[in-house]
């Protein structure tokens, strides 16, 4: 089937739709990046004992951990390059805690910096940003603290300590922010604090920017996130320079925060709240400007 | 609410293909602590929380005229009561026959209770028919500090809430009890009598939350009028979510009003009227779908009143039919119930369609002795259905048809439709015009009254009032054209209505001789009959511009024709709007967050009764600067606002020499 140590394996967790999309993108963009090695695109289920290849992608979490597992039990597998896709910073640490310097991922997050654009782009006039956050959060804390003041954005965080603080910390948040950015945070990512956080903004008439299309769909204003396409492609990037160098293990990329993103409106609800939001092609046209992109 | 249930949340997931995990969905804030984000959460669905039929309509796809208002708003216009907050819309009116009964009128001063339009509070109609047909007191019912945000629709709108909905429908939302939960003490003092308080208290989570409310606000009215106010409200709202798909509301609350009235009129002498108000309200809304939605609700209200005077006898020595005894009483208390319940269904049809139906019942009743001279209740019960259809026949038209049937037990049934198009140019520019019917009922007092009035030794003083039981709806009939624009890069909104509303069947009293008491006192009674008719015609536009950030300007004009049918009331120039009005308010955010609020009225003559009550053009300037701040952890604001800095000027009873006072009062609030 395929020659052991030649080929770039890509394991999914499952086969939902996620995955494959981001595998299917992977592979349209293998034949510029690949340097004639084999793409095999495996399912977790059916993942054989075998040889190492030259590299794995893992996309989603519980691919990474299978790869983490395997890394710890099967000698040959111990320095197998890794990249990790379809997986949140947070997701990603919460697996790998220390990982070495060949096993990096393609975070989904966003950089804030971009959410602060986008913030800034649609809402002008809206200036204080609402944050919820875990309370273990203390360097992302400083990281927002520091993009929101380039900004001229004044930021509000609100600390949840414990998992029934969300209300308290929510109500303070609401209380001075002008709209609210909801991050996938442990503080928040759970579906029935989701909708509380959206209704409540809603009630208050805090628009609502969210990290992904389903929160859009439910009830925040904006969302920014990356597609699994997007994701995908960003994986074939990032093996480019590995692949093509002489050793695979020494230029392994380092991890990066999404690079590319799609904006989603809801409309409705951007409406009801009175906000003239731009096109979608303008405003990610004009995002990518700022950040010098394409 | 609108969240749909649990099972369909499983569906989605699936439909998805992640398999989100469930646990923690029944309660907010048990989910699992600790949990890591993975790609779960950016890629499964979120059931729905904000669907289109929830959402207010956006203003440019409304069948009708709509001015928002929400809370900061009415707090930065340094308002006390709603009358005065509703003259941030455009052709509103704010008057009160005294300084205790604040009232708005919508283009026309046509009475002194709000008797022609409708004021909802969370769904609920005040409107009182145990008497003349009252919404001003209903007002009273709620705190401006419980209010969430006013919608009023500009115009009639009998076609989706029956009768009376006929010069303009104040839609008044209160907070969600979620949303105000700790506490807040608002102390209110000033010149004028003015000394308000409040306290209120909320606790609960967003699975059962709770609201209390207690408040009393009081004030010494108009200069030259003897019109003490002292209003003391109890307000409650419970909100319960015992699944996703569900949203229960319950609210009660009781007003008491003790109020000044009477002027020099021997037949209205120096006297208290003390009223109280109940209420208790209760709704279910179920989320069958994502565009399904279900709603009961279901109303008991209480209105009762004393008002009770002496007066000389003035005719005990008279030459002709001279009337023994003393001295008179006059009573015009009594007692007022109403029942209302209604289902109502929200739908989408399909991408294009959609629609809402429903079915409701009152039974509304009146008990006064003096009013209605029988011990036993007078009432009347309405079975009504109604329906609305909206439909984007293209992606810049859309049509919305209504139509309300009424079967009322006194005035017959009655039908009033809608029909309007918008046309939505572009996002930004929207025209709409349409027609819509609508009709008042007459109430209880003008189908069944039968007032007498007697000196302290029995004699018929005079018997004021002795309804014949004749009379019909009125009936308006409304033609608009409107405009809804933004103007992005000016950052300006602009809303605009050019109207015609010809009116018919005006309910007017007329002096007839009646066969039972004419003789004795040589005086006739009045019936309630329907007189006369009216046009008017008129513009009215608002622009509220951002230039900045920290600035808002709202504009409101409106200009305005009326033509009474009868050339009697024409030459008597009773109840003339102006013929103009200009709003200018400024909201500004200064330095250390100061807020000031400015707003500037300009009033052309008009009268709110007769020829003898002309008032002059007048301005009023009112404004606020507040400074918040924080006390520990809680927040706080203090709050300077003058009302009328121009200073007092005649206002209403003008014969009277009522006087709106220049007013200042300092504002305490805290949040804890």
């Amino acid at each position: 089937m395929w020659a052991a140590g030649e080929g770039v394996w890509v394991l999914l967790s499952d086969t939902s739709w996620a995955y494959k999309e981001a595998a299917a993108a992977l592979q349209a963009d293998w034949r510029q990046v690949g340097r004639g090695k084999e793409l095999v695109i495996l399912n977790a289920r059916e993942w054989p004992i075998s040889p190492p290849p030259t590299a794995l992608v893992t996309l989603g979490a519980s691919a990474l951990r299978m790869a983490m597992e395997r890394t710890g039990t099967q000698a040959d597998w111990a320095r197998v390059p890794i990249l990790s896709a379809l997986l949140p910073k947070d997701g990603f640490t919460a697996i790998w805690k220390r990982p070495p310097s060949w096993v990096s991922a393609a975070y989904l997050d966003q950089p804030v910096e971009r959410y602060l654009n986008l913030i800034r782009r649609t809402m002008p006039r809206l200036t204080t940003v609402g944050v919820l956050l875990d309370d273990d959060t203390a360097s992302q804390r400083q990281a927002l603290h520091k993009a929101a003041q380039d900004r001229g954005l004044r930021l509000v965080i609100g600390v949840v300590d414990k998992p029934d603080a969300v209300s308290s910390a929510l109500r303070s948040v609401l209380a001075d922010a002008d709209v609210l950015l909801i991050l996938p945070d442990g503080a928040v990512a759970d579906v029935a604090v989701l909708q509380h956080v959206l209704m409540t903004a809603y009630r208050q008439r805090v628009p609502v920017v969210s990290y992904s299309p389903a929160l859009v769909k439910a009830g925040a204003a904006l969302g920014l996130y990356a597609s699994p396409s997007q994701a995908g492609r960003q994986v074939a990037g990032m093996l480019k320079v590995p692949l093509g160098a002489a050793s695979v293990l020494a230029a392994w990329p380092a991890s990066r925060w999404a690079d590319d993103f799609t904006i989603a409106i809801n409309e409705q609800v951007c409406r009801s709240l009175g906000l003239d939001v731009p096109d979608v092609t303008v405003l990610t046209d004009a995002l990518r400007r700022e950040e010098g992109m394409r | 609410m609108v969240l749909l249930p649990a099972f369909r949340v499983r569906q989605v997931c699936h439909s998805v293909g992640l398999v989100v995990t469930l646990a923690g969905v029944a309660g907010v804030g048990a989910h699992a602590a600790e949990r890591s984000v993975t790609e779960e959460d950016y890629f499964a669905n979120v059931p729905v929380v904000l669907t289109a039929s929830r959402l207010d309509q956006p203003l440019n796809e409304a069948p009708g005229a709509i001015t928002v208002i929400d809370r900061q708003t009415i707090r930065q216009s340094g308002a006390r009561t709603l009358p005065e907050v509703l003259r941030l819309v455009p052709g509103y009116l704010a008057g009160g026959w005294n300084g205790a009964n604040p009232l708005a009128a919508y283009h026309i001063p046509m009475d002194d209770y709000g008797t022609r339009n409708l004021v909802l509070i969370d769904g609920r109609s005040v409107y009182s028919t145990s008497y003349l047909g009252d919404t001003h007191r209903g007002m009273m019912d709620v705190m401006l500090e419980d209010i969430e945000r006013i919608e009023v629709l500009r115009g009639a709108n009998s076609a989706a809430y029956g009768a009376n909905a006929m010069f303009g429908v104040i839609n008044i939302i209160t907070r969600h009890s979620a949303d105000t939960t700790g506490g807040e003490v608002l102390l209110t003092s000033g010149d004028n009598g003015i000394r308000d308080r409040r306290v209120r208290i909320g606790w609960g989570d967003e699975a059962a939350s709770f609201r209390l409310s207690v408040g009393e606000q009081r004030d010494a009215g108009y200069l030259n009028a003897y019109d003490d106010k002292r209003l003391g409200q109890v307000n409650a709202r419970a909100d319960f979510k015992p699944t996703l798909a569900d949203d229960v509301m319950v609210a009660m609350g009781v007003s008491y009003l003790d109020a000044g009235e009477g002027d020099s009129d021997n037949e209205n002498p120096p006297h208290k009227i003390r009223t109280r108000d109940s209420y208790v309200q209760g709704e279910w809304r179920r989320q069958l779908g994502f565009d399904d939605e279900l709603k009961v609700s279901a109303s008991f209200m209480e209105d009762a009143k004393e008002d009770f005077a002496t007066a000389p006898n003035d005719r005990a020595t008279r030459a002709t039919y001279p009337i023994p005894g003393a001295y008179f009483t006059m009573d015009y208390g009594g007692l007022g119930r109403r029942a209302n319940v209604e289902v109502q269904r929200k739908l989408g049809l399909s991408d294009s369609v959609r629609a809402v139906m429903g079915v409701g019942f009152k039974d509304e009743r009146a008990r006064s002795a003096p009013l209605y001279n029988t011990s036993e209740w007078v009432s009347f019960r309405e079975t009504r259905a109604f329906g609305t259809l909206e439909w984007r026949l293209h992606p810049q038209w859309l049509l919305n048809g209504g139509l309300f049937v009424g079967n009322h037990s006194r005035a017959g049934t009655y039908t009033a439709p809608r029909l309007m198009a918008n046309w939505l140019l572009s996002p930004e520019h929207t025209f709409r015009f349409g027609v819509t019917e609508s009709i008042r009922a007459p109430n209880l007092y003008e189908y069944k009254a039968d007032t007498r009035i007697y000196t302290d030794v029995g004699g018929l003083y005079v018997h004021e009032y002795a309804a014949t039981g004749g009379v019909q709806p009125e009936k308006l009939l409304s033609k608009e054209l409107g405009y809804v624009g933004r103007f992005k890069d000016l950052h300006l909104t602009l809303d605009a209505r050019l109207y015609h509303e010809r009116m018919q069947d005006v309910i007017r009293t007329k002096l007839y001789p009646h066969p039972e008491t004419n003789p004795i006192n040589g005086r006739r009674s009045r019936d309630y009959v329907n007189l006369t008719g009216l046009s008017l015609t008129g513009l009215e536009y608002q622009l509220r511009w951002k230039p900045f950030s920290a600035t808002e300007v709202w504009f409101n004009q409106s200009v305005g024709h009326v033509k009474w049918d009868d050339p009697g009331l024409e030459q008597h120039k009773e109840r003339r709007p102006p013929k103009h009005t200009t709003m200018i308010a400024l909201f500004q955010r200064l330095p250390a967050n100061v807020q000031l609020g400015v707003i500037h009225e300009r009033i052309g003559s008009m009268t709110w009764r007769a020829r003898e009550d002309w008032m002059p053009f007048e301005h009023r300037t009112d404004v606020r600067l507040a400074y918040p701040f924080r006390i520990g952890a809680n927040k706080a604001e203090v709050a300077l606002t003058v009302q009328s800095v121009n200073g007092p000027a005649t206002f209403v009873r003008v014969q009277e020499n009522f006087q709106l006072a220049r007013k200042s009062f300092l504002t305490l609030r805290m949040e804890m």
